[in-house]
């Protein structure tokens, strides 16, 4: 049996204050404050944001996603959105309360009701304008400011429906900043809830044209990864939110600290999405050991290496065997030497030919950050001295598009629970025209495969 | 050729000599090798029904001739700098690496690696230093090693050809600064008066010596030499049973180390791993996953537990199957503060699983987390209500056997039950006419009609005025709610809590 | 004790965790599990168990105007919903996708299918539009993989070969500590493969596949099963001596 749960919506914003390198992150889902956990132990902070004796790190720039009060304490660039009171008041009493200014909060009066419509229209259009004046406030503190993250699922009410809203105003209001998401993609077998297909297929045609990369995690593969590798028996919110929060500590850590692949991340996003459409990367994570575990194996860079082109490690569930890559970017962490990693990578051996799209032959990149990953103690992950964090953009997500787009014509042929929606001022055109950029999405991925010659040659004749 | 004892490494499997000589039958000279791998080997040491040498793991022994394709090892600093050290390739250059199995079709493009090679070549700077698997056998000459890398604090020597704890002391002792050190997969032998224990791990903080073959005994005499260890992983170490070796040790205390894994080993007796650890006062964190506990028996009178201070203790995959064991735990660990029972019968069975989160919570009440999961204090309180009626409802009855059956009961019955003030009014009972109350204390989970019962015997109600007992709650208000009609509901059901005011009525 | 309950809510086409405020009456929770499960208020029936494999019912929430918590509802229980009268509904009618035909965009349709120009000025226009652009468009427009304009240049440079007739090599192998080694007999194109560099080995044990020819044509002679065929990439050019089965290598 498998479970699946859904964020509740929540939308987190942080932006950062380095000169080069500044990013307002929004997170949307009951992520809390894990990112920050994470991102105060790997700076070497106190949680109330203030440097341990010591620690502060030479390499370490803690601006990119914090702002240094006057005090000397160091404050996420952070807005956490919610529609429904409630969630936020737990990062309020949290142990890292300290870190988020009440400032940084906004919450509505009634929730989205897992309503896309209600999150983007009628609910939304309350709360949008106080949120974009927070983040022009916080924008106004960076000195330049390169972009957002945004934090959101696909499946809820507010993570589709205010989750767009947002980043249209984004799109509007900051053009030329990059701004990524981190989204929760509905799991394969069951929905979290009946209307999930409707909020996902127009939460991504609404933000198609505006989100320049989206980071995808589904809950299903996250649950499995807890319960099977790092023996969590009943998987739940935190023990799911800090394992992503672990892999979103990775993707900025080259960011934050300076490593080899010191990118910032519109480069990132140049190397990883070769046509606009087509940014959907999916993470992958090694090693994952139960922090229960006494260190055996599984951790040296060829295990790690390894276990990120097997589909166990992997983010979302999908086969990327199955499918084609079109970029790649292996970010290692930690206790790493290039001529290890290199003889890793040319030795990679799996049961079936790692395949690619002939014509973007240099999209595959490997970068090397020298700070080890920390992990939340009493985390369910052990303490590593290395990690390896995948971003791979490859065809084979494409089956989850397409299941997708299934069951909301199934769904629309019976025009089953399109009420709720027109009901709260939603144009019924907004489902076809959402639907047929999907279509379109889906024959995009068969284009971008369709150079690459068909048949597998055999390796010996 | 090498003496007996030295390691050594054939095409990738490593493996200590064990006899250097002639064979009967045979011409030239043999080295009996024990391998690491069991796998690897094709006996114990006897060829012909004569025995060469044996083998502490059973099968493991073969005999090979000495050839080029056997390396016996480099020193410590010739690894550090074959491994750290890499010529620059030049900034212009686009370095690119062919992904393995992909036809050679992909290229992967490495990125500013220079800048890496850059940093990790100066070698005082580097903190994390693993030289895992790389053929690492000897220490370098005393002064050499600090010179190189003084900064030094964690250290990975697992899977290498290092022969003795001499030797790691020779290394360590030149590293001031190391707070971690792995020997994983080595086969150590045991320090002898050369070693230089004292100042080698005077900073010593963490030590893994996982599947080393390491026994108990030996990691305790080791750890003598430590004296700020915190933690020490033993898994996958065969071991079967912790004898403590008193002779040499008498009775000291090691009050610093918090943390000891035992993860995948064959432990099966509980009582003489609490006997073991007695000299480790500090202990913290225990985990004994995936290892053969059946039992786990309480402590008799007079035993004082030497796991007074666990916070954290894994049980997951042992053959626990009885809710017994999980009753033991409090007493032996007073403090603790999180477990793990995954993997166990007990909580796999389908009869069990149900409640299984629910008992476990009930029976150990300084718990916080449970099989990774925090446990709300609104979960507790859930499930001690439920452990407390399902004891109520298929518990022993007699009150000693359910003491002895669920220690908890007594303590639990003491924080949850209500104390109701019964006030039952005399013969016609005009309720305005203060009769004296009774103290009754019952639980909330308790049914009206159990409740019924109590009330009869408690306060003597003759046989004949039963029937016509009626009862009425008196609300916050002071409006008189009479309790009656369905006698199933439970009396947390009718709003009953502390200091419920109840009148009694009955018929004379 | 907090007055919210974490729970998970299963029903025929659902499961999720959700928190609920425990103030809140069963006729409110069955409006919000409407939303969640598309069940109909009048036709939810909702039992509260332990687990979901559990059909032991612990409770059943009837009484629409009684609050959650007289329920005594526990984090982590399942709240099971099941439709009274599917024919009225929605229930199990929203997974078996074969009742339908999947939307597909023709190949015509797709490749009409240009960015959206919206009002801005024109080069943000311009780029905007290319934003937005299907992949067959932005391929079109910036004429690359199959539009490219030079064929050449489109398909993969063949890799520059330096490898001679003669030398010894070692093919890559995945099994450790066996070495398939050999001399290099053949270095070109073929016609058993399309395109590319093929390189020509006689090993020196017969682990190989053929006798130096392939689908009729000979490339080079050795004897049987002690030749093989492989790309470039896969073998390592040095000084790989013949392994003997020698005297050091002898086990017992």
């Amino acid at each position: 049996m498998s479970v699946r749960l859904v964020y509740k919506s929540v939308m987190h914003v942080v932006s950062t204050g380095l000169i080069q390198y500044e990013y307002a992150l929004l997170i949307l889902g009951r992520r809390r404050g894990h990112i920050g956990e994470l991102y105060t132990l790997e700076h070497g902070m106190s949680p109330d944001g203030r440097f341990l004796d010591g620690a502060h790190k030479p390499d370490s720039d803690p601006s990119t996603f914090f702002a240094e009060t006057g005090s000397g304490k160091h404050v996420p660039r952070s807005l956490y959105i919610d529609l429904e009171p409630g969630v936020i008041d737990e990062v309020k009493t949290g142990p890292y309360k300290a870190l988020f200014h009440p400032e940084g909060m906004i919450t509505g009066k009634e929730d989205a009701a897992n309503n896309y419509a209600r999150g983007h229209y009628t609910v939304g259009k309350e709360i949008i304008d106080p949120v974009m004046d927070k983040i022009r406030r916080l924008a106004d503190n960076c000195s330049g400011l390169q972009g957002f993250f945004v934090f959101h699922s696909f499946g809820g009410g507010t993570g589709s429906g205010l989750g767009a809203l947002l980043l249209e105003h984004l799109a509007a209001d900051y053009g030329k900043k990059s701004k990524l998401e981190f989204c929760v993609y509905p799991a394969p077998q069951l929905s979290s809830s009946v209307v999930e297909p409707y909020n996902s297929v127009l939460t991504t045609h609404a933000t198609l044209e505006y989100c320049d990369c989206s980071f995808m995690v589904d809950n299903e593969a996250i649950y499995d990864i807890c319960k099977t590798k790092l023996g969590v028996a009943r998987p739940s919110f935190p023990n799911l939110n800090r394992l992503i929060a672990q892999v979103v500590s990775s993707i900025t850590a080259s960011i934050r600290f300076g490593g080899s692949l010191n990118v910032d991340l519109n480069e990132f996003q140049t190397n990883l999405v070769p046509f606009p459409r087509i940014h959907f990367p999916v993470a992958t994570y090694a090693p994952l050991i139960s922090a229960e575990k006494a260190s055996h194996e599984q951790n040296s860079v060829a295990d790690m290496t390894f276990s990120c082109f097997e589909t166990g490690n992997q983010m979302v569930k999908c086969d990327p065997k199955e499918g084609k890559y079109m970029a790649c970017a292996l970010l290692y962490r930690g206790d790493v030497v290039p001529k290890v990693v290199q003889a890793a990578i040319s030795t990679v051996k799996t049961k079936k030919t790692i395949q690619f799209v002939d014509w973007c032959k240099t999209a595959f990149k490997l970068g090397i950050c020298s700070e080890p990953a920390a992990t939340v103690p009493g985390g369910d992950l052990a303490q590593n001295t290395r990690s390896l964090c995948m971003l791979s953009n490859t065809t084979a997500i494409s089956a989850a598009w397409s299941r997708l787009d299934y069951k909301f014509d199934l769904m629309y042929s019976k025009r089953a629970f399109v009420h709720w929606y027109v009901g709260e001022g939603m144009e019924e055109g907004e489902f076809s025209e959402a639907r047929e950029d999907l279509a379109a999405l889906e024959k995009d991925y068969e284009e971008v495969g369709a150079d690459t010659p068909e048949d597998e040659e055999p390796a010996e004749y | 050729m090498p003496s007996v004892g030295t390691r050594l490494s054939h095409s990738g499997y490593l493996g200590t000599v064990r006899f250097v000589g002639e064979i009967e039958g045979t011409a030239g000279t043999w080295l009996g090798v024990e391998w690491d791998d069991p796998q690897r080997g094709k006996h114990d040491g006897v060829k012909d029904g004569k025995r060469y040498f044996s083998c502490s793991v059973p099968g493991a022994g073969s005999f090979i001739r000495q050839s080029p394709a056997i390396t016996y090892g480099q020193s410590f600093l010739t690894s550090l700098i074959s491994k750290y050290i890499e010529l620059p390739r030049g900034s212009t250059a686009v370095e690119k690496v062919i992904l393995g199995s992909s036809n050679g079709a992909i290229e992967v493009e490495a990125v500013g690696l220079d800048r890496i090679r850059g940093n990790l070549a100066q070698l005082e700077r580097l903190r994390e230093i693993s030289l895992d698997g790389e053929n690492v056998a000897t220490a370098d000459p005393p002064g050499t090693i600090t010179n190189t890398c003084p900064g030094t604090r964690g250290l990975d020597l697992s899977k290498n050809l290092i022969r003795s704890w001499d030797v790691v002391a020779m290394i360590t002792d030149q590293l001031p600064q190391l707070h971690r050190l792995a020997l994983n997969q080595n086969r150590l032998q045991p320090p002898t008066g050369a070693f230089r224990g004292a100042s080698a791990f005077r900073h010593l903080r963490e030590l893994q010596l996982n599947a080393t073959l390491t026994e108990w005994h030996a990691m305790q005499r080791i750890i003598v030499d430590m004296p700020v260890l915190r933690s020490v992983e033993m898994g996958y170490n065969r071991l079967e049973h912790l004898f403590s070796d008193n002779s040499c040790l008498g009775s000291v205390k090691n009050s610093t180390l918090e943390d000891l894994n035992f993860d995948t080993n064959r432990i099966s007796n509980w009582l003489t791993v609490c006997d073991a650890l007695r000299t480790y006062p500090a202990l913290r964190r225990l985990v004994l996953t995936a290892n053969s506990l059946e039992r786990i028996e309480p402590p008799s009178d007079g035993w004082v537990s030497s796991l007074q201070h666990l916070q954290h203790l894994s049980l997951s995959f042992n053959r626990l199957s009885s809710w017994r064991d999980i009753n033991a735990i409090p007493c032996w660990c007073p403090e603790l503060e999180s477990l793990s029972l995954t993997g166990n019968p007990l909580v796999e069975d389908p009869e069990q699983i149900r409640n299984a989160r629910q008992f476990a919570i009930a029976s150990i009440p300084s718990l916080t987390t449970l099989d990774a999961a925090a446990i709300s204090l609104h979960e507790r309180a859930d499930s001690e209500l439920f452990y407390l009626s399902y004891v109520n409802r298929h518990g022993p009855t007699n009150e000693d056997a359910r003491q002895r059956e669920h220690p908890q009961w007594a303590a639990l019955c003491e924080k949850i039950s209500v104390c109701l003030c019964a006030q039952i009014p005399t013969a016609t009972g005009d309720i305005a006419d203060a009769s004296p109350s009774t103290r009754l204390r019952v639980l909330p989970t308790m049914s009206v009609r159990a409740f019924r019962m109590k009330l009869i015997k408690s306060c003597k109600i003759p046989r004949a005025q039963q029937a016509s007992l009626r009862m009425w709650l008196k609300m916050p208000n002071d409006n008189l709610v009479e309790i009656d009609g369905d006698d199933g509901h439970e009396l947390d059901w009718w709003g009953l809590e502390g200091d419920s005011h109840l009148f009694v009525y009955t018929e004379a | 004790m907090s007055s919210t309950v974490n729970v998970f809510v299963v029903s025929p086409d659902t499961r999720s965790e959700r928190r609920f405020d425990l103030h809140i009456t069963v006729q409110q929770l069955k409006n919000k599990l409407e939303l969640i499960t598309g069940i109909p208020v009048p036709n939810q029936s909702i039992s509260v168990h332990n687990a979901e494999n559990d059909s032991n019912i612990l409770a059943v929430l009837e009484d629409e105007n009684r609050a959650l918590g007289f329920y005594g509802m526990q984090d982590g229980q399942v709240l099971k919903v099941t439709d009274l009268n599917p024919s009225t509904s929605f229930t199990g009618q929203l997974s078996d996708v074969s009742q339908v035909e999947k939307f597909e965009l023709s190949e015509e349709a797709y490749a009409q299918r240009r960015g959206t120009f919206v009002l801005l000025n024109l080069l943000e226009s311009i780029l905007h539009g290319m934003r937005t652009d299907t992949v067959l468009a932005y391929k079109q427009r910036h004429k690359i993989g199959r539009f490219a304009d030079n064929e050449e240049s489109a398909s993969t440079p063949v890799p520059e070969v330096n490898i001679s007739i003669g030398s010894r090599c070692e093919v890559e192998t995945s099994e450790e500590g066996f070495h398939k080694r050999g001399t290099v007999r053949f270095v070109g194109p073929t016609k058993f493969a399309k395109s590319g560099t093929w390189v020509g080995v006689e090993y020196d044990e017969p682990i190989g596949k053929n006798d130096g020819s392939v689908q009729g044509e000979r490339y080079f002679t050795c004897r049987q099963n002690f030749g093989v065929f492989v790309r470039p990439d896969r073998l390592k050019i040095g000084d790989f001596p013949v392994e003997e089965i020698n005297f050091d290598d002898e086990e017992i």
